[in-house]
């Protein structure tokens, strides 16, 4: 039998406790007596100088900028759907629509830069980045895949989501922005959003059957409808793109306004 | 992210100012008015079973926005319709030949007015619920603009006037111009 056998349970812990205790008190002489830490001992390399987060206040300019940013995303899906010729077949009818649309979106943009500039700030004359890479340049991908049947479909259906979107966005600006003049012209705007939403969703589904909200009978899936709750929602914008799969499901997008990290900050720039 | 810091500016109250109060009020009588309207349309039975099914929503949305303005005024709601705007298109509501246009004409004047409201509202508990109907508004105004047959410019296009046009405004708070006009 050797010694360490007769150590009992109450022992190890009571020679623990001490050996803590001395490791403490021995770390704290050191800190006395000024030893510094050898940095060479548990670091290889040089630490890379850190850059500075720039400061960013959530201002009416930096809210007007973001909305300004989302028409620009507008104009530039309507221009690549027209120019790649996708509106076509029982979509034709989208293509004037896009036209117009594109024009008003160039317009409402101008209005809502011309505020930016009568605040002191910078007006953004380009598309949302964070919208463009998040939601839209996916959904492009998806309709534009090889062997989509629905690609006419799939760009109507891209231009509503958007549309919808910046409905969205300008009603949740409305409790945000500090002047009550910038919420009228916020809503204004909106309002003009929704009622394109709604000729897009004619077009997908025409009539009056579906202009309330009701779902496919086969799919189970909610159908696009031009007036699909009693009160604006803010919640995300479901959308299905691409080529279906064997069971006859495409691939669904969940679009949500932009957050704290996709507004248009005053040092983001085109 | 960047770091972020907080506006300088005080934020706006939540609750009515007084004279949020009477804005909202006016607000709440055009509601009730255009909801009677809808029925008067309704109880005509005029229209086929799909437009009578889109008829009832919509009615049913204006008398939605009256008890959630009745809500937020509390004892201040008037709880009455705006007896001008209703006898102004009670008429035109019966006949089948003129009531879509009229119900359409109706919408726009409320797209208008609560847009118009939105530029006057302080409270921001106000402010939140006109933007939420006036978006739908605009939506039922241009439901009449594209059925039963697209008519894009009559979809987006809104030469209506708001209802509180009587109704002087507060000096301005800021610098700042609603007066573009776009989309017609």
């Amino acid at each position: 039998m050797t010694n360490t056998s007769n150590f009992s349970r109450r022992e190890l812990l009571r020679i623990g406790g001490i050996g803590a205790i001395s490791t403490a008190l021995l770390a704290a002489c050191g800190n006395e007596a000024g030893v510094v830490a050898d940095k060479a001992i548990a670091s290889l390399g040089t630490v890379p100088p850190t850059t500075a987060l720039a400061e960013a206040e959530v201002t009416d300019i930096v809210l007007l900028r973001t909305a300004a940013s989302l028409e620009y995303n507008a104009i530039d899906t309507y221009k690549w759907a027209l120019d790649d010729g996708l509106f076509t077949g029982d979509y034709a009818e989208a293509a004037e629509a896009a036209k117009r649309f594109s024009d008003d979106h160039r317009l409402h943009a101008d209005a809502i830069n011309k505020i930016v500039v009568s605040l002191g700030g910078k007006a953004h004359t380009c598309a949302n980045e964070r919208i463009d890479r998040l939601y839209i340049q996916p959904a492009i991908k998806l309709i534009t895949t090889n062997g989509n049947a629905d690609s006419s479909k799939d760009a109507v259906m891209l231009a509503h989501a958007l549309e919808s979107l910046a409905a969205q966005t300008h009603q949740g600006l409305v409790p945000v922005v500090m002047s009550p003049e910038i919420r009228g012209e916020m809503i204004r705007i909106g309002g003009y959003a929704a009622r394109r939403a709604v000729i897009l969703a004619q077009i997908l589904n025409p009539g009056l059957a579906l202009v309330g909200p009701t779902v496919d009978a086969t799919t189970g899936a909610t159908n696009v409808a031009s007036v699909p709750s009693a009160f604006g929602g803010l919640a995300s914008i479901k959308a299905s793109f691409g080529p279906a799969n064997s069971e006859g499901a495409k691939t669904a997008l969940a679009m949500e306004t932009p957050s704290l990290n996709g507004l248009v900050y005053e040092f983001v720039t085109c | 992210m960047p770091q972020l810091k907080p506006a300088a500016a005080a934020p706006p109250p939540t609750r009515p100012t007084s004279a949020d109060v009477e804005l909202l009020a006016v607000a709440q009588g055009a509601e009730l008015a255009v909801r009677d309207i809808y029925a008067d349309v309704i109880a005509a039975r005029a229209f086929s079973d799909e437009q009578l099914s889109v008829l009832t929503m919509f009615h049913d949305h204006h008398n939605e926005y009256a008890q959630a303005l009745n809500g937020l005024l509390s004892k201040n709601a008037p709880n009455t319709r705006n007896q001008m705007l209703y006898s102004t298109f009670a008429s035109r509501a019966k006949s089948t030949t003129t009531a879509l246009s009229a119900l359409h004409e109706l919408e726009n004047i409320l797209v208008s007015t609560n847009t118009d409201l939105l530029g006057r509202l302080v409270g921001l508990d106000g402010a939140k619920l006109v933007a939420s109907i006036a978006i739908v508004e605009s939506r039922h105004a241009a439901v009449f603009g594209s059925t039963p047959e697209m008519v894009i410019s009559a979809a987006l296009i809104n030469q209506s006037s708001s209802l509180l046009s009587a109704i002087p405004r507060p000096s301005a708070t800021a610098d700042v111009s609603t007066t573009t006009t776009v989309a017609g």
